[in-house]
């Protein structure tokens, strides 16, 4: 069975109707995104406390912003997920090292803790995508954890729809060929 | 099932977490909050749960509290002279102008300068249209935050070549002034960079020892009008000739106290000095170390090293020059000829042990590179 990479369809046309967002369509905007927007920020984030954290974040800053939305913003998750994705930067920033002893930026290596075959299995492969250069890293989370399409993606980094997936394209490639 | 399709069910059933059960319901509960309160009392800007005290690791931001309005530039090169980095003024100085400007969300990004040598990308630019706090809140008030993505000529973005980063902001009435630099390997040719904003603002979580908000009510952030970032895109591309310096192999090393140090590479550009450098003990695996008091000294001048960035900390530390670095000196120099010395007098040094407190140990570690 080939995975699926859309989230389900809760029947939310109305989130999006019209150019604009507003407060009363914020909850369901919510309910749809609430999950894979934490699902990737926890792939960004060394806990699940982190990960909560910045979800709280994200949507804060989005009910701040619902006002500033534009349809050609690329659509609301785009726009939610360019949020998540800012607001993870803003804390990756500030959780940087001093300049004197500053760590490489963009590694979300995890150590496995646990010696369960299975979560052994789960932190291999994530260790490996934290080793993928950022786009690469950046273009697969947003798939897979967010389940955005390649179009969405492009809104999100700044990037053409073919670039994005390109990228996804390598990230995969060099997936397949660690294992 | 083909390997393709194996590789993404195995991605997305690594990335299918759920939340624990008391999370989901603490971020439920936060959010019904926000859509409960009434607009008139609704915070513009709730800090998070975990506490409010991030350290500003990179970002050293100056409110100029003088109660005068100080023009675009006289702000940038005020926050340039602030950093006490020659080499920042350098690079402001042989910046190439551009006064780009783009206008998203209300805020008017002015794009004023950009500079590129082989050690480091500088940019400056200037925000007008964010609403200014009400009131100095804390000693050095708010300090604006952003997001910034580049990409050189090649493609690559700063993170794929640039493993620090150091940026500086400064405030004005209806006036905020950065620059922001990226140090490392840019791209050694002319041709078209992009800077993107995606991000600009007053953050709560960054201000939060001003607003005092630990108990993590927000109050004086919002009575502060501390509304939080705003979200756009504010995208330059701007061009920059090949940036200059001069990039020198080496094989110099020096040994005392069973510690051998052994400078790689040194890169020399009219803005910092940098180098490769690597540690190793004769008995012990070093899993990260320090350069105390260093400098680099080249025709009678002295550069002292402020930074050094760990290169590759996953990977393991036992390749030929042992644990690596990058260092980069607060200026750098336009001749390149001649002999560079890179002086230790100490350093620190840790390993994997989590017990073990960073060792120090006493040189000089002094390695000579002649430049043709």
């Amino acid at each position: 069975m080939r995975a699926s990479l859309v989230n389900e369809d809760l029947g939310l046309a109305a989130e999006t109707e019209g150019d604009r967002l507003d407060p009363s369509s914020f909850a369901i905007l919510y309910e749809k995104h609430r999950l894979p927007v934490y699902r990737y920020l926890r792939a960004r984030t060394p806990s699940d406390a982190d990960a909560l954290d910045l979800a709280a974040d994200t949507f804060e800053r989005a009910f701040a912003s619902l006002g500033r939305f534009r349809r050609r913003d690329g659509g609301v998750q785009a726009w939610l997920f360019r949020i998540a994705r800012n607001t993870a930067i803003d804390a990756h920033r500030r959780r940087r090292p001093t300049v004197g002893l500053a760590g490489a930026h963009g590694h979300l290596g995890r150590v496995a803790v646990e010696a369960d075959r299975l979560e052994h299995e789960r932190t291999e492969i994530l260790d490996l995508v934290a080793r993928l250069p950022g786009d690469q890293q950046e273009a697969l989370l947003l798939r897979y954890a967010g389940g955005l399409t390649a179009r969405e993606i492009g809104f999100v980094m700044g990037k053409r729809e073919g670039a994005v997936q390109k990228q996804i394209e390598r990230g995969l490639a060099a997936l397949r060929e660690a294992f | 099932m083909t390997r393709h399709e194996d590789i993404e069910e195995r991605l997305l059933g690594a990335l299918a977490v759920v939340p624990s059960e008391d999370g989901l319901r603490w971020l439920d509960q936060r959010v019904a909050g926000l859509v409960a309160q009434p607009a008139a009392t609704r915070p513009r800007w709730v800090p998070g749960r975990r506490g409010l005290l991030r350290p500003l690791a990179l970002v050293a931001a100056f409110a100029v509290a003088t109660g005068t309005v100080v023009g675009a530039m006289g702000l940038l090169d005020r926050t340039v002279e602030d950093s006490s980095l020659p080499g920042w003024r350098t690079a402001w100085d042989r910046a190439e102008v551009l006064d780009l400007q783009q206008t998203d969300n209300g805020l008017t990004v002015t794009l004023e300068r950009a500079y590129a040598d082989l050690n480091q990308v500088l940019v400056g630019f200037t925000v007008e249209g964010l609403e200014a706090p009400t009131s100095t809140v804390g000693e050095r008030g708010p300090a604006i935050d952003w997001v910034a993505e580049l990409r050189d000529p090649t493609g690559r973005t700063a993170d794929q070549w640039a493993p620090s980063s150091l940026s500086m902001g400064a405030d004005e009435t209806n006036l905020s002034a950065v620059i922001q630099t990226w140090q490392g390997a840019p791209a050694p040719v002319a041709g078209t960079w992009e800077l993107t904003v995606t991000s600009i603002g007053y953050s709560a979580m960054t201000n939060a020892g001003s607003c005092g908000a630990g108990d993590g009510t927000g109050d004086a952030c919002a009575s502060a009008g501390i509304s939080g970032p705003i979200e756009g895109n504010w995208s330059f591309e701007f061009d920059l000739p090949k940036p200059s310096g001069t990039v020198v192999a080496s094989e110099a090393t020096a040994t005392k106290e069973d510690a051998t140090i052994t400078l790689s590479q040194l890169r020399i550009s009219p803005t910092m000095v940098s180098g490769r450098i690597g540690l190793r003990l004769a008995d012990e695996t070093v899993a990260y170390w320090g350069l105390l008091d260093a400098e680099v000294r080249h025709d009678g001048a002295t550069y002292p090293i402020n930074m050094a960035t760990h290169i590759d900390p996953e990977d393991p530390h036992d390749g030929p020059n042992g644990d690596e670095n990058e260092f980069g000196t607060i200026g750098g120099s336009d001749e390149a000829a001649g002999e560079w010395v890179v002086h230790i007098p100490q350093l620190s040094y840790g390993t994997d042990d989590p017990a073990q407190t960073p060792v120090e140990l006493s040189g000089p570690w002094t390695l000579t590179v002649t430049v043709p």
